[in-house]
């Protein structure tokens, strides 16, 4: 099953396309990182995908197919929004009692529980609240909804190194515990690799590479060799990134395993960091692996 | 990549078939501590004005005594100019006045302070990314949301035109010649009925506006120039609609003959007892409608014969006069017993007017856009 699946799908605000042509299919049971450049339109893929957003074109839809917005799927996606938007005139307690009533589901207990270990109090205004504790109030929340998909937006924006590590380790323990998919937008890239296990890359509106992060990793290398032969070398690889100084030449290259290195070559295993800010480097490049299942999915309807 | 419309994956939103959903009143119990700051508004306009309207009741009541204990009512008015002099001093009271204006201005506050901010502040901080993605659905919320300030809002209302027409509408309708009626737009829009519909009338298009307007300042701002705008347009325009289903009569005679817009209570002796006289006008020979200037001239001259010299009223000289020269005096009025169906009808419209907010209102948060 896909968590996320969205085909075609368009967003524009008064004729400019924050989204576009945006098809992908996320599957079940992964930390989704959902990476790119400010404007790039990671939020509005983010809302449309838990109904906040309604779609300009194409359509979206959430765990197997659920309408994204639908009762059902609300139901069963949590979202927490950029900067955590909480009642800041009631206390914790109260925003426990509001939350309780607006879900089926929710479990009051385990939210008490986490906010305990947290030290958050449930009697203090939640406006009193610092950052990382009103980000972890946010997340114990949607956590306590015992939903089948978490969705996160720039949940780490706000906090603090030390605030950082413990919001991902609570989530880390709650897909742990409760087996959910967890879909997150972050700008801090040097964290993905430890935490998420697929990427979606996106600029200017358009998804530039979606995939497991370790194939993503094995498929593309940093290139080093002669200019010279710059050109001859280019048309064996798809090259992601070059750059030129000298007589020397690097690419960052999605590489093919029948096609072999070229002697005077050096190919180096590339970083996550490296990958993602290549791509971010330049727009034009692709490495799609999730559209072709959403294509086939769509064929066989 | 082809691009395709929008389809119903997205559009059908919180409408889908569902199974066990939050019940209606846990969703009671959020709208109570979302909307504290709007219950604690109602509460203190509720009890802000039912203590002015206690303390003015004792001005009334000692002056409506002392109108009682002159022998006036409205039946038996023993000496006119004793009568007329208690009912000016009736109406000089200070507390009635500025009661009737708080009490056609707290739908206006309801509307400005309780409905406005209800989508505009959830808008504006954010929190509707919290709200609008929770188990309930956003379409609920709002209802239940709404729903919830109606049957609190209802019943203040209704207590407080209770309290106002109580103790005032009677005393009114008794000595009514000096000092008007509940026809007139005042007490006409402060009845217990008409109350509760114009505070639910502001609600729901406070409500609205916030929806369009989505900033809580601007929204409050809005919605007090539109309610405003329109408490005024209907206490303008009120002897219009007044004017709908009134009886009209050539046969009744009024003294003073009245031209155009006359938005008069009927006394004994001038035309039907406790009715509104509306709208007065002269027709002349083949049916014509008499432009103002002649119908001034005829005016004017059938008065003179109506008032005459010895002092009596002679209703047949004039109405001999109008007859020969085949004039005949219109006018309409709305019988005293059409009141509450009055009442009703302008209530009914703004029900209307109400829901068609709450549906526009529920239209715009269904497509709204983060």
């Amino acid at each position: 099953m896909n968590v996320v699946e969205s085909f075609g799908l368009g967003v524009s605000y008064r004729g400019t396309w924050a989204l576009r042509d945006c098809t992908l299919a996320v599957p079940e049971g992964h930390i989704v990182a959902l990476v790119g450049s400010n404007g790039a339109g990671k939020t509005t893929l983010l809302h449309c995908a838990v109904g906040l957003t309604a779609p300009t074109t194409g359509e979206v839809t959430v765990l197997g197919g659920l309408g994204a917005g639908s009762l059902d799927s609300l139901e069963r996606v949590a979202f927490v929004a950029q900067e955590a938007p909480l009642y800041r005139h009631i206390t914790v307690r109260a925003m426990l009692t509001v939350a309780a009533n607006m879900n089926q589901h929710f479990d009051r207990n385990l939210a008490e529980a986490r906010l305990a270990t947290l030290d958050i109090p449930l009697d203090r205004r939640i406006g009193r609240l610092s950052g990382g504790q009103q980000a972890q109030l946010a997340l114990a929340l949607a956590l306590a909804r015992r939903p089948d998909l978490l969705v996160l937006d720039e949940p780490l924006a706000r906090l603090d190194p030390l605030a950082r590590h413990e919001v991902m380790a609570v989530v880390m323990s709650a897909v742990a515990e409760e087996g959910l998919s967890v879909i997150f937008s972050s700008h801090v890239v040097s964290e993905l690799e430890r935490v998420a296990d697929y990427l979606i890359v996106m600029s200017h509106g358009r998804v530039q590479m979606v995939g497991m992060i370790d194939d993503l990793l094995s498929t593309h290398v940093v290139l080093s060799g002669p200019t010279d032969d710059a050109q001859r070398v280019a048309e064996l690889f798809a090259v992601v990134q070059s750059q030129h100084a000298g007589r020397q030449t690097q690419f960052v290259a999605r590489i093919d395993a029948s096609v072999e290195f070229p002697t005077d070559w050096v190919a180096e295993n590339i970083s996550l960091d490296e990958l993602v800010l290549a791509y971010l480097r330049e727009p034009s490049a692709t490495a799609m692996s999730g559209p072709l299942a959403v294509s086939a999915n769509r064929a066989g309807r | 990549m082809t691009t395709t419309v929008a389809s119903s994956a997205v559009a059908s939103r919180d409408d889908s078939p569902c199974g066990q959903r939050v019940s209606w009143l846990r969703l009671m119990h959020v709208a109570l501590i979302q909307h504290r700051a709007a219950l604690v508004t109602i509460f203190v306009a509720f009890v802000t004005l039912a203590i002015a309207i206690v303390i003015g009741r004792d001005a009334v009541s000692a002056s409506y005594a002392s109108y009682l204990a002159a022998g006036c009512t409205l039946a038996h008015p023993i000496d006119l100019g004793v009568c007329v002099n208690a009912a000016n001093q009736y109406s000089d009271i200070p507390s009635f006045t500025p009661l009737v204006s708080a009490l056609r201005l707290f739908p206006l506050v309801i509307g400005a302070f309780v409905g406005a901010p209800l989508v505009a502040r959830e808008m504006e901080s954010g929190t509707y990314r919290f709200a609008w993605t929770q188990g309930v659905g956003r379409t609920r919320l709002v209802l239940v949301t709404l729903a919830m300030l109606t049957l609190i809002v209802t019943p203040v209302a209704v207590v407080l035109g209770f309290l106002l027409g109580g103790w005032y509408i009677h005393p009114y309708a008794v000595i009514n010649i000096a000092v008007g009626s509940h026809w007139q737009s005042g007490l006409f829009t402060t009845t217990w009925w008409m109350t509760p519909v114009w505070t639910l009338f502001a609600l729901t298009l406070g409500t609205l506006v916030g929806a369009v307007v989505k900033r809580t300042v601007a929204s409050i701002a809005t919605t007090v120039v539109i309610i405003g705008g329109v408490l005024a347009a209907v206490s303008q325009f009120l002897p219009r609609i007044l004017d709908i289903g009134a009886v009209a009569s050539s046969r009744l005679m009024l003294s003073y003959f009245p031209l155009g817009t006359i938005n008069t209570v009927a006394t004994v002796g001038v035309g039907p007892s406790g009715s509104l006289l509306v709208r007065g006008w002269f027709v002349g020979p083949g049916g014509l409608l008499l432009g103002s200037h002649a119908a001034n001239r005829v005016r004017e001259h059938v008065i003179g014969l109506y008032q005459s010299k010895s002092g009596a009223n002679d209703p047949g000289a004039a109405m001999r006069w109008l007859t020969l020269h085949h004039y005949t005096y219109w006018f309409t009025y709305q019988p005293a017993d059409h009141f509450w169906i009055l009442q009703a009808v302008v209530g009914l419209v703004l029900l209307a007017v109400a829901s068609l907010c709450v549906l526009g209102t529920v239209r715009i948060i269904q497509h709204s856009r983060s």
